[in-house]
């Protein structure tokens, strides 16, 4: 629903108060609480103004839940990419990425880029990221309906993604594997930037 | 059993290299968590006597029956470290007097491609499809580049992914693989395969 709908009724609501409680101060004496509508009306707009107005946050933080989920469901498709990447730039004494630093760490995703720009993958990370694609596309290909649920802008990062990760199963040289490797990597971090 | 070589003389041995200096602390560090981690794949008689430990086989025991808590991938990088480990620890520290034996530890993993060595010039010249009087030509170093580059190439398209073979695994390191069955295959066919296989099977094992 649209955010400014549910923002509505507490502007009304707030707006109203407001207003009567300016109106109540402007005549008010002695006998102001008794056989006068006003203070009823300013408490019933203030009722609903903080009923809706938590209702509202409620709403949102539920959406927001369920979009977040959206988002680390995608994002842990991509879980043994990132893996594979991290290892195969792991220095001789590091110890590898967490399993939740992988699937929920948008930095990650830019040091491993700075990294595939600077430094070149051996023979055995480029044939296991290989696998990793031929196992991963089918999955991949059916999340697009889940980008989609997300918003139009994430489900044409993620098609880019699956794009990549399709080409890269066909790789057959180096630049094969590094070229949508880069790709992937790129369209993942504007994946990561969306807004959710 | 001594107990100086099980996995607890492992540990204690790593916490202890940090302190005085045998290893760097962050190598001691690194070990002793790729230990922590793996010793739960290692069974009572390997925990007790390290030296019975084969690294390749704990790779292939890590492969078969992977943890949640620990991704496939990063076992087998905690493999490699235990296998520096264990030779810094039975070889260097307390003397064993198998050497030979550890060597086989750092065998290659199950997940490894196809050799990398054998064939070379064969499969530069295929990979690119050049002619001999053209190769030598080339600068040694070229050359190289080239071969290297052709068995990267050969790597990746022959990345072990075969969708038409079946692995039937038989028991602890005894699989075997099926490989061009039809489609159609009928249930009657496959009856037939099975007699062949029954009797092929020994009768004395």
């Amino acid at each position: 629903m649209n955010r400014w709908l549910l923002v509505l009724p507490l502007v009304v609501f707030g707006l109203s108060g407001i207003a009567l409680y300016a109106l109540f101060l402007s005549q008010a004496d002695d006998s102001s609480f008794r056989e006068n509508l006003l203070p009823e009306l300013i408490g019933f707009c203030l009722e609903g103004f903080f009923l809706v107005g938590l209702f509202t946050f409620i709403q949102q933080i539920r959406e927001l839940y369920r979009r977040r989920e959206l988002w680390l469901n995608l994002r842990s498709a991509l879980r043994d990419f990132l893996s594979q990447l991290d290892l195969a730039f792991l220095g001789p004494d590091a110890e590898p990425a967490d399993t939740r630093v992988l699937e929920s760490q948008p930095q990650l995703v830019g040091r491993l880029l700075e990294r595939i720009e600077t430094s070149q993958l051996d023979i055995e990370h480029l044939v296991a990221l290989k696998r990793v694609a031929v196992a991963t596309l089918p999955l991949a290909r059916d999340l697009i309906n889940i980008a989609a649920q997300l918003s139009t802008r994430h489900m044409r990062c993620w098609i880019a993604i699956v794009s990549a990760i399709s080409r890269l199963t066909e790789a057959g040289s180096r630049e094969q594997v590094e070229g949508p490797l880069h790709e992937l990597l790129t369209r993942l971090a504007e994946f990561d930037a969306l807004k959710l | 059993m001594s107990e100086e070589f099980s996995s607890r003389g492992l540990l204690a041995y790593l916490r202890e290299a940090a302190v005085t200096g045998r290893l760097r602390p962050a190598t001691a560090r690194s070990r002793r968590k790729a230990a922590e981690a793996l010793l739960p794949f290692l069974d009572a008689g390997e925990a007790a006597d390290l030296r019975a430990l084969d690294i390749g086989v704990l790779r292939r025991r890590i492969v078969d029956s992977p943890r949640a808590d620990l991704r496939a991938e990063v076992a087998l990088v905690y493999a490699e470290r235990l296998a520096e480990a264990l030779d810094d620890y039975l070889g260097d520290y307390l003397g064993d007097p198998s050497p030979a034996d550890r060597g086989a530890r750092g065998s290659t993993p199950p997940s490894a491609g196809p050799s990398t060595r054998s064939g070379d010039s064969a499969v530069t010249k295929a990979a690119y499809a050049v002619d001999e009087s053209r190769l030598k030509a080339e600068s040694p170093e070229r050359m190289q580049e080239i071969e290297a580059r052709a068995l990267e190439a050969v790597q990746l398209r022959s990345d072990g992914y075969r969708p038409d073979v079946f692995p039937i695994p038989l028991g602890p390191n005894r699989i075997v693989y099926l490989h061009g069955l039809p489609q159609d295959l009928t249930p009657a066919e496959a009856r037939r395969i099975a007699r062949i296989l029954e009797a092929l099977a020994s009768t004395d094992a």
